[in-house]
């Protein structure tokens, strides 16, 4: 398989408002690919929402160049006549939905549809709403849909013009956590069937691995790290990275002397002293969770520091008491992608 | 925030600060269509207050003897009557606002609206109502000399003059601060209150300790509209013989024929509101009043006892009944009394009502759209200039309607001068009328424009464009439809402002064109009051439904999400 080329791409790309002395996107390199969905993760502030708002052309860069399938959008390169948010066929998200309250669902559909014959768009609209699951809501109007209707509403108006490019700003987050659960799988069967290439906006870590391609982990206004999901997951590059998906503790890589990250689900306790491998621990806190034990260690060598580490098997284990704990190597990385 | 228009008290209780707009450009380009309608508007609306200003530095003789002589008197009655007539506003407004929002009494429900009613009564026309009130006290008066003495007796003549107007003004002018109070009030945060009282505060405490602090910028802001149209005042203070800044430019233009000291005049008058308008907002401050999320907690209201109940009563009753069920009822009485005696006063307003509704609702139609549409456009980008911009078109409501009329007259008298034949841009043409009521109140709708805007929010705005939407596509299909409460709000208040203007009106109307505040204030002049409650019976009522559409809308804001 060739590399396929980028659909959207960020060169060098700052972004700084007014009010704030550090920029909100600092020097930005980034692209998302045909056919992928590119969760950007970090936290409040980090700039990722600038990111997507750049991409989407509600905003302009102060330095760098944006393009679109190649075509500069925004920035240096385009001899400072930057294409409008309606000129780029791009579809978007938005974290409240932003429907239209004074249009039903299919006229919030058809809003974006342009110069079709009555038949041929109507067939779309209704293809658009039967594909989020709203048939027979034709008629509603968006404060007479439940919170994840109307966000599955929204994703039918974003996608009805076939845009080049899918964006979605935190999708999910004005939901409990059963409808996010549930809504989150729907927009990823969705989003997979239709083909979309999108790039989603979340500080949810669970948004970014369950349902992305390919994760960047955004702070400060710099990308810090891309990978696949498990590949973010299991092997952060730093702090940062790490706790955006959990609990990690830092270990020190006894063959290269290295810093690494591991996750406390894959601690192994091993009760043995003299074992050869692991690191010896001394037992501090036991709690039982449920599915598993939440055990906190004092390991010897790391000076004060805590690991915390999910255990199956730990009834038998007491405060003070010393063992070892391993860590189980990074597993092969895996998609769902075809 | 500098301008605080009336649709800013009705619409927001305390300034905040506008949000970015859509895409932000920080250069300029000659293609921006949109930045060059801004500019362009703007300048054209700024062009008479310009003219007035640079009018200023010019060479007159007379104004040296204008100074020595009238000049502190104007200044002098014009500064009582700001003080005393706030005063006394604040008296009448407050309480009642205080009161239809918390409690529950005897006709609260009515008071509610009605005490909005007042506004629809010119101050020219409460004046020839209140005119013969001194009249009325001669015999008191002749009392007084004969047994104090003549100074007493002036003293008590200029007292009972000044007081009686004082009251007047405030009686019709006091629903801008009841209407700023009252949105205030019941945007208060419900939490806030209910946990004074929890803290153990009175009600009383809770009023004056908590609800009115919080409420401040609202009063600030309404009193504000309250001396504006009290420096604007000018058939009121003809009548009762008070002669402020206002009148004095009437006196020095049209009587002396001094048009550099007019303008002079009228530059003092733009000064001093321009002063008023900066320790509006020195007083603001930075301290944030109004929650920025209201509290879902429903509003509920306590139920007052019989005699309290009463008193509530009392404090709604009495400004009403000066500011508008006196006036009204007077103005009815004569009214039929002239139909039945003289016909031809009623024929002559019945032509002015179709003139005057068809001036008024045309221009509030129009220029409400001018204003929705160039508030769009200075949202569209976040730039200095175009806040600026957007903040000055609007700076008209602060200026006397006669300083307006004087500068349209010397723009418009510049192009006369070219004498192009057949433009229609003349002076003494309806044009000019319609153009001088745009400058003079475009605040109002853009106002409303600007808070229905907000509460709209961006999002729905820039989903439009991702959709596809160009920005006049967007503000057709989105903004328009949305915004339409607010804007038949505006609209409603902008024609109601328009029949009752009598200084500009009377200056810039072309020869034999008479509006109902024209023919009410020469038949006053007259002293033919039976005769002109007619028209002023007329301006009354149409205002009257003007206002009440206008509250209904108001309580019906954008999105209705």
């Amino acid at each position: 398989m060739t590399e396929p080329s980028p659909l959207l791409s960020f060169r060098n790309v700052t972004r700084r408002y007014r009010q704030q002395n550090r920029p909100a996107l600092d020097g930005v390199d980034l692209d998302v690919v045909e056919g992928e969905l590119l969760a950007l993760i970090g936290e409040s502030g980090s700039g990722k929402t600038t990111l997507l708002r750049l991409a989407a052309g509600l905003e302009e860069p102060d330095s760098g160049k944006i393009f679109i399938e190649g075509e500069c959008v925004a920035g240096d390169g385009c001899r400072g006549r930057m294409v409008p948010p309606e000129k780029r066929r791009l579809g978007l998200v938005f974290q409240d939905g932003a429907l239209f309250p004074h249009l039903n669902a299919s006229k919030n559909v058809a809003y974006g549809l342009k110069k079709q014959d009555r038949k041929a768009r109507n067939e779309r609209i209704a293809h658009c709403l039967a594909t989020v699951g709203l048939s027979g809501k034709e008629k509603r109007f968006p404060h007479e849909l439940s919170g994840g209707e109307r966000q599955r509403l929204a994703l039918a108006r974003a996608v009805a013009p076939e845009p080049r490019l899918l964006l979605l700003d935190e999708p999910f987050s004005h939901l409990d956590p059963a409808l996010r659960r549930k809504l989150r799988e729907d927009i990823r069967d969705i989003l997979k069937r239709l083909g979309q290439t999108a790039l989603m906006v979340t500080h949810d870590p669970e948004d970014a691995l369950a349902i992305a391609t390919r994760v960047a982990i955004l702070d400060d206004g710099k990308v810090m790290q891309t990978g696949t999901p498990s590949d973010v997951y299991r092997n952060p590059v730093d702090q940062y990275c790490a706790e955006r998906f959990g609990p990690a503790n830092r270990v020190i890589d006894e063959e290269s002397g290295g810093v690494v990250w591991r996750r406390p689900e894959d601690a192994r306790w091993i009760a043995c002293e003299v074992a050869d491998e692991g690191t010896m621990v001394t037992v501090e806190d036991i709690r039982p969770m449920g599915h598993i034990y939440e055990v906190r260690v004092a390991p010897d060598a790391y000076d004060g520091e805590k690991w915390l580490c999910f255990l199956k098997e730990a009834a038998h284990l007491s405060p003070g008491e010393r063992g070892r704990i391993a860590w189980r190597g990074s597993p092969e990385p895996v998609s769902w992608k075809t | 925030m500098a301008l605080t228009g009336t649709a800013e008290i009705l619409t927001t209780a305390a300034g905040e600060a506008p949000e970015p707009g859509l895409g932000a450009v920080r250069r300029w380009r000659p293609t921006d269509r949109w930045g060059v309608g801004v500019a362009l508007l703007a300048g054209v609306i700024l062009l008479p207050l310009v003219a007035v200003l640079l009018h200023l530095g010019r060479e007159s003789v007379e104004w040296e003897h204008l100074a020595r002589t009238v000049l502190w008197g104007y200044l002098k009655n014009t500064l009582i009557l700001v003080v005393a007539v706030t005063a006394v506003v604040l008296v009448m407004a407050v309480p009642p606002a205080w009161l239809v929002t918390n409690y529950n009494f005897p006709g609260r429900s009515i008071f509610s609206w009605a005490l909005v009613l007042p506004l629809s009564i010119p101050t020219y026309v409460a004046a020839f109502v209140f005119y013969q009130g001194p009249e009325a006290a001669i015999p008191f008066f002749v009392w007084v000399r004969q047994n104090i003495g003549v100074d007493a007796f002036i003293a008590a003549e200029l007292i009972v003059r000044y007081g009686l107007l004082i009251v007047m003004m405030a009686g019709v002018l006091f629903p801008y601060v009841y209407l700023a109070c009252r949105a205030a009030f019941s945007q208060q945060s419900r939490t806030v209150i209910e946990a004074a009282r929890c803290l153990g505060s009175s009600p009383w405490r809770v009023f004056f300790g908590v609800a009115l602090p919080m409420a401040r910028p609202a009063i600030v802001a309404g009193t504000a509209l309250v001396v504006m149209e009290v420096v604007n005042d000018y058939g009121a203070v003809h009548f009762f013989g008070v002669p402020t800044l206002t009148e004095g430019i009437f006196r020095t233009w049209f009587n002396m024929g001094d048009q550099v000291s007019a303008l002079r005049l009228a530059g003092i008058v733009m000064l001093a509101i321009a002063v008023l308008l900066v320790v509006e907002q020195l007083l603001r401050g930075r301290a944030r009043y109004v929650e920025p999320e209201a509290s879902g907690v429903p509003l509920v209201r306590t139920r007052l006892s019989a005699r309290r109940g009463l008193l509530a009563f009392a404090a709604c009753l009495v400004p009403l009944t000066i500011g508008f069920l006196f006036p009204v009822a007077r103005l009815a009485v004569w009214a039929w009394l002239n139909l039945t005696s003289d016909a031809g006063v009623s024929f002559q307003a019945g032509a002015a009502l179709g003139r005057g509704l068809l001036l008024a609702v045309a221009t509030a139609g129009s220029v409400t759209l001018a204003a929705a549409l160039f508030m769009y456009a200075v949202r569209l980008r976040q730039s200095a200039t175009r806040q600026v911009l957007g903040r000055a078109a609007g700076l008209g409501y602060a200026t006397p309607g006669a300083v307006i009329a004087v500068g349209v007259l010397v723009v418009f008298g510049t192009f006369d001068r070219f004498d192009l034949p057949r433009l229609p841009i003349v002076s003494g043409t309806l044009f000019a009328i319609g153009f001088a009521y745009m400058v003079r109140f475009f605040a109002i709708p853009l106002q409303f424009a600007r808070a229905g805007m907000d509460r709209l929010g961006k999002p729905i705005e820039e989903a439009s464009r991702i959709l596809g939407r160009a920005p006049m596509a967007t503000f057709l299909r989105i903004d328009l439809p949305l915004l339409r409460g607010p804007l038949i709000a505006a609209g409603m208040l902008l024609f109601v402002d328009i029949l009752k203007e009598l200084p500009l009106t009377l200056i810039l109307r072309p020869a034999n064109f008479e509006t109902l505040a024209t023919i009410a204030f020469s038949l006053a002049s007259e002293a033919r009051l039976q005769a002109c409650a007619v028209p002023s019976l007329l301006i009354v009522i149409a205002g009257g439904i003007g206002l009440i559409v206008m509250n209904r809308w108001i309580a019906v804001p954008g999105a209705h999400d």
